[in-house]
């Protein structure tokens, strides 16, 4: 139903402490009834999805049949709730995507974070120093799909279906271009 | 012919591993292949690589063009229209996807490694189906899409404005295979319920179920897919059954429906049949008529071979007999029908390459157009007023266009309270796609006008190779149909004398053993027992049975039944009567093993004979006819139709275990019963069900285990097997094409969980059915994935398994608390290698030293 075509970032590498900016753009097939929702979640400890913190969330909605792009901003971690040995080094930020409280998408990026400058990054001061942290986000993402039911299913056939009228130039079929043949790539 | 096999054309699993294709499908203008695999990707490659060295060593055109990852399921059938336009694809996710050329997609594909060099899109979502799908036509005008699956159904989708037409009820089983007739009158589908339909098309009423082919065929396969000839006369049907377990694939005439004409060869069932698109003439000089028409027919089978047929001759054109190491999924013949596409579930897809001399007798497309309108049938016409209601599809040129959408903040709870700093784009303004670009709008230019016009079929001639190569690879016969005519030569030349020159005189030995083509083979009929609730084989006129380098067993039933039914045993090719005796009733089962044969009767009684026809013990009665019965080494196994199962060893005169009753068990698998049941040389008795679930019964326990199940199939990575037993169970699990029930885990524990818990369950099963190949394989398997994962309690009492008691010497008594052997190995020797796997992971390094140390000490 939804294919997602590309997931920007509008600002990597950035500081630590700013938002986190997406673009993304995705295919629909059908119109869906519902809105999408969007989630961004902070994973700093893999071993404790108790400290995972949910950035963001939005909605997005109505959404027409073709291609469609919305930008997203999330804010950052709150800096209280990393354990201080988690703060350096790999994290992983997620961005969900769901459709009627069913999750249908996950995509999974990998932050580095570290300080500024060479002396910070040799000796790294005992207690943190947020302000002066960068982060940079992996542009592979790990991309994991999931079976969901959009709109109500199957419906139920009418009982004499009528064949649908077509216009001449108009159907489906007509939008469709010729196919050249492969072995001239 | 030429024969290649393309290493490159391949699907892949999460650890980067070929996996399984499902399907194959040629484009009409022959430059381009479509394959659905296990791994939910359409793809579509280039024809020329596959068929010409230059071009695949020149790297132009790209070998693959493009990879489709919408589907979260396995792709069950990729299907393109006939005019090329759209590819068609059906899923286990239960959808049917159709997939439209986008000139201005391609390029990296988000998410991924890959690179698109063709863009295509997904134009329509057809849900409809409640499970998943299985196979896919499309009607030979493209005027309706056909889709069959697992919820039993058929849909019928309009080929104009892809809306879902009709919803063909009538199969009681999962529908695998569906073809249209090339006239446009019928549609036809073939089930799990052991039928196949043939629908009208003008007013989708059931014209006929055809089931008599299929009266035994096993529903084990992944498909049943079938193919109507080109030139309407015939459909030739895969997965069917001839009495006395002969897989063949059957031919059914048009209009009679009757199947006179069996496809004989294949060692296991025939998964797909599928016709050369183009009419034959048997004499090329005369004209296109009925009698001098015939076709070519290729089949690919569960044996991994696949046959090409011409059907003017009884025997096939081409076997390729080990092109394949797994099944045969599915093939798909070029247009020009020169050109034959073959997959498997091994994850390879082979081409056979043909000279136009090779198909004797192949006629144009035209004339098959030509012949066609004597069945004076019309497809309808489209109703042509009024406008499209239903959908407006984005045109393929509008692709470029995006519309923007603002995203509004979540009405749902934060999970951190750290709002300080606002998200910008949350100002909570209504959504609206921007106007201009609205993706509904009509399409900006015409798409005929502006796209480059190159008519399918135009690359087509150029594709041969040069040099043409021998047919010799393959030998240009069918074993099965082979043994048969010697057999039959054998039988009518009656026993010479010198056949029986140096045998001493035997019961019966002299007796002329009555001669019963195949054909002629019936089904006797038997009141079924009113306790059944096993199925009972069908009774039939002749039943035998052989095991290699012991003999054969045959039971005769006349068809007069006041006659008593005879046995005998016979060895030899030339079928020489041992011994012979005649049964109080008919028999339903005969088992064979290298001790002893059996007969299991009608009326419960079960004789045991050794070789040289001695009964080894009186006549058995058993409470119930048997629905199964198996013999391996010394032991019988007899499962009866009430579910109860028997084992004895036969040289002991004992029983292995008291009689136990299946049918408890049977009751937590609703709507399940047994496809077999096989007992090992050990005493290891086997049930498989409909499930996919193989239990057996353990004696110490006294309670069935289960030893392999679709379970582990949702998760586990271990999906690399030996050959042996256990994977023979497994491969029946696999191919009883049952989903794993539970749904799928996420988190990274679930791959490892179910890895880990499906070896462990190999590692028992392989030990209860005392194979040591196999078992030693799982266990290196296991503690590797226990390596990788590091998990230290687990290694450390494995190597505590292994090791047994530290005070156990090796040549010390009988211990009775442990025994240091396991399917004939060494514990202690399997743990050195296990503690070298350990040893090569950073968490178990220590801990494997330790061990060792140990080892070294005890030893010393």
């Amino acid at each position: 139903m939804i294919t997602i075509r590309s997931v920007e970032f509008l600002n990597n590498p950035a500081r630590f402490l700013d938002p986190y900016r997406f673009k993304v753009t995705f295919d629909c097939v059908a119109p869906l009834k519902d809105d999408l929702e969007w989630k961004l979640i902070f994973v700093s400890s893999p071993g404790r999805t108790d400290l995972d913190q949910e950035l963001d969330d939005c909605l997005v909605g109505p959404v027409p049949v073709g291609i469609n792009s919305f930008e997203f901003q999330g804010a950052p971690p709150d800096t209280r709730t990393i354990p201080p040995n988690d703060v350096l080094g790999v994290a992983a930020l997620i961005l969900t995507g769901s459709y009627n409280d069913q999750e249908f998408v996950r995509i999974g990026y990998y932050q580095n974070t570290e300080y500024d400058n060479p002396e910070m990054k040799e000796n790294p001061p005992a207690s943190i120093v947020f302000d002066r942290l960068t982060r940079e986000l992996n542009d592979k993402p790990r991309v994991t799909r999931f079976h969901i039911k959009w709109d109500g299913g199957p419906t139920a056939l009418p009982a004499q279906p009528a064949p649908a009228p077509i216009a001449n130039g108009t159907n489906v079929a007509a939008t469709s271009v010729a196919v050249p043949s492969a072995d001239a790539l | 012919m030429r024969f290649t096999k393309p290493a490159w054309v391949q699907h892949q699993n999460e650890d980067k591993k070929r996996t399984t294709i499902c399907s194959v499908h040629v484009h009409p203008d022959c430059s381009r292949v479509a394959t659905g695999g296990l791994d939910t990707k359409v793809r579509i490659w280039a024809t020329k690589p596959i068929l010409k060295p230059e071009a695949e060593a020149e790297g132009r055109p790209p070998k693959l063009l493009c990879t489709l990852g919408t589907h979260v399921g396995p792709v069950m059938a990729v299907r393109w229209t006939n005019n090329g336009r759209w590819l068609a694809s059906g899923s286990d996710d239960s959808l049917v996807m159709i997939w439209d050329l986008d000139p201005n997609g391609g390029g990296k594909v988000w998410g991924s490694d890959e690179v698109n060099v063709e863009g295509w899109k997904a134009l329509k979502r057809l849900p409809g189906h409640s499970s998943d799908v299985v196979d896919l036509a499309w009607h030979p005008k493209d005027r309706y899409l056909a889709s069959v699956g697992l919820d039993n159904m058929v849909f019928i989708w309009c080929g104009v404005t892809l809306e879902r037409l009709h919803r063909l009820e009538g199969h009681q089983g999962f529908v695998k295979g569906v073809c249209w007739d090339p006239v446009g009158e019928y549609l036809a589908t073939q089930s799990d319920d052991r039928t196949v339909k043939v629908w009208r098309t003008t007013d989708w009423s059931e014209v006929r179920t055809i089931s008599k082919p299929f009266v035994d065929s096993p529903g084990s396969t992944w498909f049943r897919r079938l193919s109507w000839s080109p030139d309407g006369a015939h459909i030739t049907a895969s997965n069917a059954m001839n009495a006395g377990a002969v897989f063949i694939a059957t031919v059914i005439s048009r209009d009679s429906w009757q199947s006179d004409i069996s496809l004989v060869g294949h060692e296991n069932t025939v998964e797909a049949a599928c016709y050369n698109p183009h009419i034959f003439l048997r004499e090329t000089d005369k004209p296109v008529q009925t009698n001098n028409i015939c076709s070519v027919v290729a089949l690919g089978a569960g044996d991994g071979s696949v046959s090409v047929w011409q059907t003017k001759n009884p025997r096939p054109l081409v076997v390729g007999k080990e092109a394949f190491t797994h099944p045969i999924l599915d093939l798909s013949w070029s247009s020009d029908g020169l050109t034959l596409y073959a997959v498997s579930f091994d994850g390879t897809m082979a081409v056979f390459d043909f000279d136009r001399e090779e198909l004797e007798g192949i006629a144009p497309t035209s004339a098959q157009e030509g012949y066609l309108k004597k069945f004076g049938f019309s497809t309808p016409e489209l109703p042509a007023t009024g406008p499209l209601v239903h959908y407006t599809a984005p045109a393929a040129n509008t692709s470029q266009v995006v519309n923007q959408l603002v995203a509004r903040k979540g009405g749902k709870k934060r999970a951190q309270l750290n709002g300080s700093i606002p998200s910008a784009a949350t100002n909570g303004r209504p959504v609206t796609p921007t106007p201009a670009v609205n993706g509904t709008m009509a399409p900006a230019h015409d798409p005929f006008s502006s796209a480059p016009l190159l008519m399918p079929g135009s690359a087509a001639p150029d594709m041969r190779f040069p040099s043409p190569s021998p047919m010799g690879r393959f030998g240009a016969s069918m074993d099965v149909e082979e043994r048969e005519r010697k057999r039959r030569r054998t039988d009518s030349d009656g026993p010479s004398s010198s056949a029986f020159g140096g045998v001493a005189r035997t019961l019966g030995g002299d007796r002329p053993r009555p001669v019963v083509a195949p054909g002629a083979k019936r089904e006797v009929s038997v009141p079924q027992p009113p306790a059944a609730t096993l199925p009972l084989p069908k009774l039939q006129t002749v039943l035998s049975i052989s095991e290699p380098g012991v003999g054969e067993l045959e039971a005769l039933h006349p068809e007069d039944s006041s006659k008593p039914a005879e046995l005998a045993f016979m060895t030899g090719a030339a079928r020489q009567v041992h011994w012979m005796d005649y049964l109080p009733s008919p028999a339903l089962g005969l088992a064979i093993s290298k001790e002893f044969v059996a007969a299991g009767m009608v009326d419960g009684g079960v004789n045991v004979y050794s070789l040289t026809g001695r009964r080894l013990m009186p006549t058995l009665q058993l409470a119930a006819p048997c629905s199964w019965i198996a013999a391996s080494g010394s032991y019988l196994l007899v499962l009866t139709c009430t579910g109860m199962l028997y084992l004895w060893n036969i040289v002991e005169q004992k029983s292995a275990f008291a009689p136990h009753s299946i049918m408890p068990v049977l009751a937590n698998y609703p709507g399940t019963t047994v496809v077999d049941a096989l007992v090992r040389d050990n005493g290891v008795a086997v049930v498989n069900l409909t499930s996919g679930v193989s239990l057996s019964y353990d004696a110490a326990l006294q309670v069935w285990t289960r030893v392999a199940e679709p379970w582990w199939s949702a998760g586990s990575a271990a999906l690399d097997r030996l050959r042996g037993p256990v994977s023979e169970l497994e491969r029946y699990t696999a191919a009883s094409g049952v989903e794993a029930k539970g749904g799928r885990g996420e988190g990274k524990w679930w791959s490892a969980a179910m890895t880990l818990g499906h070896l462990e369950t190999r590692i028992h099963a392989a030990r209860a059915l005392d194979s040591q190949l196999e078992w030693k394989g799982a266990m290196m398997a296991y503690a590797r994935r226990i390596a990788d994962e590091g998990l230290m309690n687990k290694a450390d009492e494995l190597a505590h398994e292994l090791c047994g008691p530290i005070y156990w010497r090796p040549g010390a008594e009988k211990d009775k608390e442990w025994e240091p052997m396991v399917v004939g190995l060494e514990k202690r020797q399997v743990l050195t290698e296990v503690l070298g796997v350990f040893a090569s992971s950073q968490a178990l390094a220590k801990m494997a030293a330790d061990w060792q140390e140990l080892l070294k000490r005890l030893t010393a």
